[in-house]
């Protein structure tokens, strides 16, 4: 087994709080609205760690005990969260959990930013804006929206987004934002994950393990 | 698996509407507003898709729909 622990000397925490807001083209008389309002309503008491350096970050939810484990899977399902995720400047890796077991999955997605010269001041920071698509599988594009701060020069941020030439403070995914709660810089007490990557597998490895399952649950 | 569960449910649905004529017809009538287990659960996937849901989660929906609409047949 071999893993990758980043070391680096100063080590910075920022904490997120996440708002799942209404969505205009979402199907009102669905049956299942109730599990997309438990997620509303369960949102705010959740927190999402980015854990940073100058070179790699770990972004991950800090599952809250206290609330039951269906609640927890709607917050977990509709704030586009993808999984635990490091990335570095060249590389995003994302650990996907189904039925007790972990892959890791490198991610492909580059993400075509359009910077704009529209600012907004985020607690001390002065953000600018930047703008990006992404198509899901489903051929559904959504739009992203990030607000970085060049002042906090690192260039990671929420769920496995950067890039940019600031920390991103404010992500907007759809109708879901990340929103920073608190920073804390060179904390020597934080760490990286330990990384075990024999568990990654090809994205196709992983499209066939999803496909077996729904096949599965749907008696095909 | 889910399949020989839900044949063995059917089985005995069957064995004991062959006791009497009545309650053969009962569950005739039962079974045509019968509820669409796969369907319920197809419709799931979807929605979770919709709303940008990681795999892993919709299959965990999927799966609580399809058993929650069994259970309840």
């Amino acid at each position: 087994m071999f893993f990758l622990c980043p070391l680096y000397s100063q080590i910075n925490k920022a904490i997120y709080s996440v708002s799942i807001n209404n969505k205009e083209d979402i199907d009102k008389t669905s049956p299942f609205n109730s599990y997309y309002k438990i997620a509303q309503e369960n949102s705010n008491q959740f927190t999402f760690h980015l854990i940073f350096s100058k070179d790699s970050s770990d972004f991950f939810i800090n599952d809250n005990l206290e609330l039951e484990y269906h609640s927890f899977r709607m917050v977990k399902a509709f704030s586009r969260y993808q999984g635990f995720v490091r990335k570095t400047k060249n590389k995003t890796f994302i650990e996907k959990e189904i039925d007790n077991k972990t892959y890791i999955l490198e991610e492909k997605t580059v993400y075509n930013w359009t910077l704009t010269t529209e600012t907004k001041k985020i607690g001390s920071y002065n953000c600018y804006k930047a703008t990006a698509e992404k198509t899901i599988k489903n051929k559904i594009i959504v739009p992203i929206t990030a607000w970085y701060c060049p002042e906090i020069a690192y260039q990671f941020g929420p769920n496995g987004y950067g890039n940019l030439p600031g920390l991103i403070v404010e992500l907007q995914i759809d109708n879901v934002i990340y929103g920073l709660k608190s920073i804390n810089f060179d904390d020597n007490t934080i760490k990286f994950k330990e990384i075990d990557f024999e568990k990654i597998i090809s994205q196709d490895k992983y499209d066939e393990i999803i496909k077996e399952k729904m096949k599965f649950i749907l008696d095909e | 698996m889910k399949k020989m569960i839900f044949s063995a449910v059917a089985l005995v649905a069957f064995s004991f509407a062959g006791m009497a004529n009545e309650i053969v017809e009962k569950k005739v009538e039962e079974a045509s507003t019968e509820r669409d287990c796969i369907a319920e659960a197809k419709a799931a996937i979807k929605y979770m898709q919709f709303l940008g849901a990681d795999e892993a989660d919709v299959l965990y929906v999927a799966q609580i729909v399809r058993a929650s609409c069994e259970a309840s047949k």
